[in-house]
């Protein structure tokens, strides 16, 4: 107990006092920047009380972008794994053809998908889909593969057809790899998604809100846009910790 | 409790990955002017990428007359994100070109720069349509979907849209337009912001005739804001504002001669730099002198800062939103001593 | 004397070395088993008592030889699902609970709800896992774990029960309450039980044969029938018939 505890406090408290730091201007001088380059925490805050309404509409539109594209693209990445795992042959291909995708670069990719649609919304999904397919992919492919030794051969014993071993022993044993993937993706979509709106054929959410306030120098409504995705990200990763707790009690990871 | 540390993480990288993206992450560097071969070196930073919207400085430095005042230029391109009010106040460069209007905001956010030559005398901006979508006055522009590049670059179409009687938010949609013209090519804006030398020329390329086009100009609508000038920052004009006058001079030279033969401009634009047509190039030195000399104006005062212009791009900046406070037009922000002591 | 349950008829097993080179499991490997039959795998490690089971079990294929049981092929007999069997390691679900590991081979058979329920509590009082029904794998010790894996073998009360070393990870007490409670079982049901063991003592106290197998590669070096009159008790264990049978078979392998 004494030691979750530090494990908080610590973490806490260097944030905290890098907030301070920050505050008196001493990152400003280390990094010998102007406050109107940086601008202070207090400032900031001001600034996004002051732009609230804007900001949770921007930070809306952004996040139920990314959510929906992490739940196609981890939704095809994880059907290609199981294609994978029923047709080796066939569903290897499609996993050579995702890794591929990922490969590709988020601006190269949002440049394309803002030509095949024509809103913002739909443009940030496209992306966000590719984007979130080849992390979940993977990983649920090893986990539906990677089963522990005569764990197969206990179905087998009682007659298991294929589709009782993907449901009772593949789907369950690879439950921690796509929590693992979901939890590189919520990061990986809303990266994606704020990044194609730099691109974006739109003028909200966040990623454009960044961009087009930091070209005006609007140094802390810039910042108080990059709060705003950092807490979202942080709350969403949250969810899916607190999700992953319940849903895999039984595995090493949550001891 | 690794998730913690994870979380920390997270925030610290969705930080620091939108500040790599907006690229505002250079710290400053004060470069003092160094000499090389008895040359002093400047840099000078473009708002866009090298073409004949900045000829002037290429056929001056082409033709040699930075060397003859006792200058090295460098010229570093401009790009979408590279914002030449930060270059010049983190020393990365030691003179921007950019727009009055952005450089006013930037002023107005406390950051010491200072407006030093005119070099655009009119707006290049256009509002284009295809003709067939039936927009002629700005009125038309109701319930439709217009393209601006934002960034600062969308407060003339804000103007002409309120003077209109138009509400942005409300009356039509806005939506951030790429740098090529595809979007009013392929019908997913209805109206895009095109610059007369450039986006304009782009889309006659593409085979679209004048006749196809009908074009809104900010000049005539009354909403026109200053475009390219040429700013310093507060520190580095105060050690170096002998070179600076220098710097004027050989660049206003340079723009006179590529007034004159905008077809010659064109060619040594084009010979720096390939990445466009050579006949865009030219295209666009003649479109450029038209906004650097009009019609009706004194050749001999290249650079010329008109206080009207830049108290209307004041005016209207402060009017439709781009400044929250009222521009100080005072000699701390404009101030066309230097360019007046390299035109005596 | 009917014709046997299963017949191991001249088997021979290669794997497939790394290199692709052959490493010799089972050599012209030869026995019979009756049913009802309990008899014991007994031989040193790597001489192929796992590989026998497996091929039994029909989870592995002899590279040749023929295996017959009950005159079927041994798919055709694991289709029919007639058999049971206890791995050498658990082989739990870590996300199921013991009973809900006990009631997977149940729960795939279609059993009903009041029949799985029953014999989970029977297995879990049998192994004395009374209290540890909904613990999850990684709350228990290994030898814990291990019954589990028997209890769950056991559960359904299969017609022919496969079982490889399924006390050696217990400590001599367990394995010797567990010994004498799978014969209960066993006198009682009268199934056939080809039980995989190392243990010399174990193997002369609960089988009806004994067929030694020998290393490198495995051969049959003997099958020892063990007289021993049933029902047996551990008292068996001090009689001078139970000790002749040990250093019977010790000497077997010594022969080899
Ligand atoms: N999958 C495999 N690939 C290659 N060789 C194997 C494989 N499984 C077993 N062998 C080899 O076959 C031989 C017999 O193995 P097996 O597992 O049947 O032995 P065992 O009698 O069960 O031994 P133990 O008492 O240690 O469990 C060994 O020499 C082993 O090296
Ligand atoms: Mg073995």
């Amino acid at each position: 107990m004494k030691e979750k505890m530090l494990n908080i406090i610590w973490p806490l408290g260097f944030g905290i006092a890098i907030l301070l730091l920050w505050q008196v201007g001493f990152l400003h001088m280390i990094f010998g920047l102007k406050p109107y380059q940086l601008p202070v925490p207090t400032a900031i805050a001001i600034t996004l009380s002051n732009n609230l309404g804007k900001a949770l509409t921007d930070c809306v539109v952004t996040i139920s972008g990314a959510l929906i594209g992490m739940a196609f693209g981890s939704l095809i990445g994880f059907m290609i794994a199981a294609i994978a795992t029923f047709f080796p042959k066939w569903g290897y291909g499609g996993m050579i053809v995702v890794s591929a995708f990922n490969a590709i670069p988020l601006v190269a990719l949002s440049s394309i998908m803002n030509l095949w649609f024509s809103t913002g919304m739909s443009q940030k999904i496209g992306v966000v889909t590719v984007v979130c397919m080849a992390a979940m992919s993977m990983n649920a492919y090893k986990g539906l593969n990677s089963l522990k030794p005569f764990s197969v051969d206990l179905m087998h014993t009682v007659a298991a057809s294929e589709w009782t071993i993907f449901t009772k022993l593949r789907l369950p044993n690879c439950l921690p790899n796509v929590f693992t993937a979901l939890k590189i993706n919520i990061a990986t979509a809303i990266m994606a998604a704020m990044i194609s709106e730099y691109f974006a054929s739109s003028t909200s959410g966040l990623g454009f809100a960044i961009k087009d306030s930091l070209r005006k120098g609007e140094m802390a409504m810039g910042w108080s846009y990059i709060v705003v995705a950092s807490l979202a990200g942080v709350i969403l990763y949250g969810i899916i910790i607190l999700v992953e707790r319940n849903a895999i009690k039984w595995h090493a990871s949550q001891k | 409790m690794k998730s913690v540390k994870k979380l920390v993480s997270i925030v610290l990288i969705i930080g620091l990955v939108t500040m790599l993206g907006a690229g505002c992450s250079s710290g400053t560097t004060k470069k003092e002017s160094s000499s090389t071969g008895g040359l002093q070196k400047v840099t000078l930073q473009l708002k866009w990428l090298p073409q004949s919207q900045f000829m002037g400085y290429y056929v001056a430095k082409e033709k040699g007359y930075y060397e003859a005042e006792g200058i090295d230029l460098e010229i570093l391109p401009g790009g979408s994100d590279i914002i030449p009010e930060q270059q010049v106040s983190n020393g990365v460069a030691d003179i921007g070109v950019t727009w009055l209007s952005s450089l006013m905001k930037y002023q107005s956010q406390g950051w010491d720069l200072i407006d030093t030559a005119q070099i655009f005398q009119k707006s290049g901006m256009l509002l284009v349509s295809k003709a067939s979508t039936g927009i002629v006055t700005p009125a038309d522009l109701r319930g439709k979907k217009v393209s601006s590049w934002f960034g600062g670059n969308e407060y003339e179409i804000y103007a002409l849209l309120e003077a209109n009687g138009l509400n942005k938010d409300k009356d039509l949609t806005m939506v951030q337009q790429d740098y090529t013209m595809n979007q009013l090519i392929n019908n997913d804006v209805d109206a895009a912001s095109a610059m007369t030398y450039n986006e304009y020329g782009l889309l006659l390329e593409s085979g679209l005739k004048e006749s196809d086009l009908n074009k809104i100009d900010m000049n005539d609508a009354g909403v026109a804001m200053m475009e390219d000038c040429l700013f310093v920052s507060k520190d580095w004009i105060a050690d170096n504002e002998d070179l600076y006058v220098r710097f004027l001079r050989a660049s206003i030279k340079g723009w006179a001669d590529a007034c004159a033969d905008p077809t010659a401009a064109g060619k040594t634009v084009y010979n720096v730099d390939q990445s466009v047509s050579l006949d865009h190039q030219i295209y666009m030195a003649n479109e450029v002198k038209k906004l650097v000399e009009p019609a009706g104006f004194d050749a001999a005062k290249i650079g010329y800062i008109d206080m009207n212009a830049v108290q209307q791009t004041a005016d209207l900046s402060l009017k439709y939103g781009l400044l929250t406070q009222k521009a100080d037009l005072s000699t701390a922000t404009v101030n066309p001593k230097y360019w007046e002591e390299a035109t005596k | 004397m009917n014709s046997p349950e299963i017949q191991f008829k001249n088997v021979n097993m290669a794997y497939k070395g790394k290199s692709g080179e052959d490493i010799v499991a089972l050599d012209n490997v030869s026995f019979d088993i009756q049913e009802g039959e309990f008899i014991s795998l007994l031989g040193p490690s790597g001489c192929g008592k796992t590989t026998s089971l497996r091929i039994i079990g029909d989870l592995l294929q002899p590279t040749s030889g023929e295996v017959l049981v009950r005159g079927l092929s041994p798919r055709e007999i694991r289709l029919q699902r007639k058999y049971g069997i206890v791995f050498q390691s658990p082989v739990l679900y870590d996300w199921r609970t013991v009973r809900r590991n006990i009631c997977l081979p149940m729960e795939i058979m279609k059993f009903s709800k009041k029949e799985r329920t029953a014999r989970i509590d029977k297995m879990l009082e049998l192994v004395g896992l009374q209290d540890f029904g909904q613990k999850y794998p990684y709350e228990l010790s290994g030898g814990m774990q291990q019954r589990v894996g028997i209890a769950r073998a056991l559960a359904l009360d299969p017609e022919i029960l496969l079982m490889d070393e399924p006390f050696s990870a217990l400590d001599e007490f367990t394995r010797e309450k567990l010994n004498e409670d799978l014969l209960n079982i066993w006198s009682q049901t009268k199934k056939t039980v080809i039980f995989v063991t190392h243990n010399i003592p174990e193997a002369v106290f609960l089988s009806d044969r004994v067929v030694v197998l020998s290393p490198h590669p495995g051969r049959v070096s003997a099958i020892v029938d063990i007289n021993l009159p049933r029902p047996r008790e551990n008292s068996v264990r001090e009689t001078s018939e139970f000790y002749d049978y040990i250093v019977k078979i010790r000497g077997s392998f010594e022969g080899v």
